[in-house]
């Protein structure tokens, strides 16, 4: 090797070195974003927000959270640098929020877009919608729990989990946007005095604005609409038939838990409008009982009452849906696989063919276990 | 690279021109013995002058009445045997007329007449005493060696559950015994050869003809008998002369003080050098995967070896990387770590100043200096060492904020892990190997750890031992041979030597195995 050449690698290799150190960030120079919350004012400024964990053991608090007027979320990331003590990374978001307000707002996902594109960004944060003022939640330390936004986030994973709440990620939310057959719909939550609790589901039209919220049980039965039952799915009717009076209880209760769904939908097309017939199959458990029966002879005429109970909410449901024009169930999809040519000619405006359509729900329950006593 | 090389061709040269010089300095040749002994004494006080350790004795030989002197080294002869088999012998056995004067009644069982003086020389070093009679031109040498030596033990470096507790010592007679103990059959063939100008030193290679390439021999032989050295006190002194890359962190020959071990090697149809005045033995050629092979993988069952052996891969791969892996975390890559890792970490790190790499090193220095402190020290001492240090220092530093929690368990985790390697030399590169990892880890993240194993590949594929590929089977890929490198498959499996080292025969054992 000439001498000419090992300087040149000598130069290479330096250089390397150089240009290697430009992206280093220590764990302890970053400040990691765990909840962003995105805001309007009363004069319908953007505002950020923003709550990261606090690592020095001289700060009193184990967060901090800041909150800057800027015209988009990306905008708002300098205003952030000026405000915290270290560097900003979104490589850890946990949750968004977003206030109500904002949601009245069409296209309001476009506010998204840096969160979308930035591949450092946690695609798997969760979008949550604030009932109130993003303000209340942001800035609220609870002391008997954790840091707030880990404590949000598993709130919202446990609550799903139990079929309490739909969890949206930032990555689902692009389907849900751009899928025609389906509206998008995220987690609701409200700041309470002392606590943080989760409403519900709220749904969204396709342009995103906020149409209705589902609360805690009507989640429970979109979950079965959906098919989607994560673990334990346990509903609760009252049975006017057993319900007695005389009394301040409603004798007529029972509650029985969920094993499995076995969920068929029939599709068609007829008059114009889109049929869908579902079928649904439960096996349940009983759970709860408040009033005498004797399941030995009569178990199938229980199995009945149940029935009617569960087509009468199921119903109310749909109704409900289809009322707001919005079709968080993704029936739009049964539609493009069944009834293609139809669908062609609705599918820009699904929600309003879902509006029209003809639903049937026939719930079949059939009870596999009584408990430890009859 | 290069610049080194030429370096080091410029020093060895200088040697041998040195060597050379020195040779002809101190070893003029002396030419043959003469007839008379006065003759023969003068000219071997003036070859061993200041040599109060030379013992002549004088007597006369009784048979023939001859004056005669029996010379040897005190200290390197057993006096028992001189004594008794030589001395009384030649001084009291009466006369017999019958006798021949050249069959000396001598109960020893190795004697040889020579008429060289260098020959005579180098046998008395060895430990021969040498017998001259008057007006006989020639002289006899006794094999009557017993130098100081210590017993047949375990060893040290090496310990093993199950295997033989016998491990090679000092003299490389004993050590060729014990292998030929080992290995009881007359395919044990062995050349001797002498190595070291200035001072001689016995070599022998062992290997078995029917399994061990000729070709391979002969390539060690020849690199043994290009080497132009002063003197060679040890196995690990030779092995760095015979070495295919000298600068390569990896040890290309291994040494090993268990004669069971260099049994087996030899069994495979490798080929082993036993240097004289060392304990260990060197086995050429290896591949990386003989360095994960333990004795006891072969004495334990199976499934329990097999789970040692990629224990042993995955400590390998720890050892190397695992300091590098946290401090790419979290110096560049935060999103990978879980986040309740994450907030742990932050709370550690906070109350560091230094940077990660910084900190890493100061622990992985300390450990080194632990490490090489304990091996130092008497054992009570230094299991004291070991305690004062990795629990009186680590948890002082961690209070002290010079280092976080959470970086005294990565240099411990891989301080253990570095011991879990049975072979000491691969252990020793692999702690070596981390460095660098650290370095290239704290300047390109994640990147740079991929760009080390990379390089470390490139290396292993391209590195040879004695000519042979030392990354097989894996990079030449040899299917067949992996029964016995990342898992250890029945024996009664392995009907066939592996593929990967070239030998003559390749059945094992018969096809099926007896139930």
């Amino acid at each position: 090797m000439s001498r000419a050449k090992r300087t040149m690698l000598l130069l290479i290799s330096v250089s390397l070195l150089l240009t290697g150190c430009k992206d280093r960030l220590n764990l302890e120079n970053v400040t990691l974003i765990l909840m962003e919350g995105v805001d309007l004012d009363k004069d319908n400024h953007l505002l950020v927000y923003m709550s990261s964990p606090v690592f020095s053991k001289e700060a009193k608090k184990k967060n901090e959270e800041t909150k800057v007027k800027a015209i988009s979320p990306r905008d708002a990331r300098g205003y952030f640098e000026a405000k915290v003590s270290a560097l900003v990374s979104t490589g850890k978001l946990q949750n968004l929020l977003i206030g109500k307000k904002l949601l009245q707002h069409p296209y309001w996902y476009k506010l998204l877009d840096v969160l979308f594109r930035d591949a450092k960004v946690r695609s798997n944060a969760r979008i949550i919608m604030v009932d109130g003022d993003v303000d209340d939640v942001m800035f609220f330390e609870p002391e008997d729990k954790r840091r707030l936004p880990l404590h949000i986030a598993k709130l919202v994973d446990t609550a799903h989990e139990r079929n309490l709440v739909e969890t949206t990620t930032l990555f689902t939310m692009q389907r849900q946007i751009y899928e025609k057959g389906v509206t998008p719909y995220i987690t609701e939550l409200r700041r309470e005095p002392g606590e943080i609790r989760l409403m519900g589901t709220a749904l969204l039209n396709k342009e995103g604005k906020y149409v209705t919220s589902l609360n805690i049980v009507e989640n429970e039965l979109l979950q079965i609409l959906q098919d989607e039952k994560y673990q334990d799915l346990t509903l609760t009717v009252v049975l006017p038939e057993k319900d007695k009076p005389g009394t301040v209880f409603h004798m007529g209760t029972v509650s029985f838990y969920v094993k499995k769904v076995n969920r068929k939908i029939k599709t068609s097309y007829r008059g114009g409008q889109f049929q869908f017939t579902y079928e649904i199959g439960l096996p349940i458990q009983i759970t709860e009982r408040l009033f005498d029966y004797n399941v030995k002879d009569d178990a199938h005429k229980l199995e009945q009452m149940i029935n009617e109970q569960l087509n009468k909410q199921l119903r109310n449901l749909l109704q409900k849906l289809q009322k707001n024009k919005v079709d968080p169930i993704g029936l739009g999809l049964f539609a493009r696989a069944f009834e293609y040519r139809n669908w062609k000619k609705v599918q820009n405006d699904w929600p309003e063919a879902f509006a029209k359509a003809e639903i049937h729900v026939n719930v079949h329950t059939s009870i596999k276990d009584y408990g430890e006593i009859k | 690279m290069e610049f080194f090389l030429r370096l080091y061709k410029l020093l060895t040269h200088r040697q041998v021109v040195m060597l050379r010089q020195s040779r002809e300095d101190h070893t003029p040749d002396r030419g043959t013995v003469a007839a008379g002994l006065k003759e023969n004494l003068a000219v071997l006080q003036s070859i061993f002058s200041k040599a109060p350790d030379l013992i002549i004795r004088s007597f006369i030989y009784k048979q023939s009445g001859q004056r005669a002197a029996l010379v040897y080294l005190c200290g390197l002869v057993d006096k028992n045997s001189i004594n008794n088999n030589v001395l009384y012998q030649l001084m009291f056995e009466p006369i017999d007329e019958s006798q021949h004067m050249t069959n000396l009644p001598i109960t020893i069982g190795d004697l040889k007449s020579t008429q060289q003086w260098s020959q005579i020389e180098l046998m008395l070093l060895e430990g021969h005493s040498i017998l001259f009679l008057e007006g006989a031109e020639l002289a006899y040498s006794l094999d009557t060696q017993g130098w100081p030596q210590r017993a047949i033990s375990d060893s040290q470096i090496e310990a093993s559950l199950k295997g033989a507790h016998q491990g090679f010592i000092e003299s490389g007679w004993q050590n060729v015994a014990l292998l030929r103990r080992m290995l009881s059959t007359r395919e044990l063939k062995m050349i001797e050869l002498y190595v070291g100008s200035r001072v001689r030193c016995k070599v022998t290679i062992l290997y078995l003809e029917d399994l061990a390439l000729p070709e391979l021999v002969q390539e060690l032989h020849n690199r043994l008998m290009e080497l132009n050295i002063d003197c060679v006190l040890n196995t690990g002194e030779l092995t760095e002369y015979l070495e295919d890359r000298p600068f390569s962190l990896l040890p290309q020959f291994i040494t090993t003080e268990r004669p069971d071990t260099a049994a087996s090697q030899l069994l495979q149809g490798r080929i082993c050098v036993v240097v004289d005045r060392s304990s260990s033995v060197m086995i050429a050629p290896v591949g990386i995967a003989a360095f994960f092979q333990g004795v006891d993988d072969y004495s334990t069952r199976w499934p329990v070896a097999t789970f040692m052996r990629i224990l042993r891969f995955v400590a390998c791969f720890i050892a190397a990387f695992l300091p590098g892996i946290y401090i790419a975390c979290i110096s560049f890559n935060v999103e990978v770590i879980p986040l309740d890792l994450i907030l742990s970490i932050g709370q550690f790190r906070a109350a560091v100043p230094f940077p990660p790499l910084l900190e890493a090193l100061l622990m992985e220095l300390m450990l080194e200096m632990l490490r090489e402190a304990g091996v130092r020290l008497p054992a009570p001492v230094g299991q004291t060492v070991g305690i004062v240090g990795g629990i009186v220092i680590g948890q002082a530093a961690v209070q002290a904020g010079i280092v976080s929690n959470l970086m005294v368990v990565v240099v411990a985790s891989t301080a253990v892990a570095s011991f879990i390697l049975p072979n000491f030399d691969m252990a020793a590169a692999i702690r070596l190997i981390r460095f660098p990892v650290m370095f290239i880890a704290s300047m390109f993240g994640i990147i740079g750890i991929v760009a080390c194993f990379m390089t470390l590949i490139i290396h292993l594929v391209q590195l040879r031992s004695l000519g042979e590929s030392y990354s097989t089977p894996i990079a030449p890929v040899r299917i067949k041979d992996w029964k016995d490198v990342f898992i250890r498959m029945p024996l009664w499996s392995m009907k066939n030597r592996p593929d990967s080292i070239r030998s003559l025969q390749k059945t094992r054992i018969g096809p099926k195995r007896r139930l």
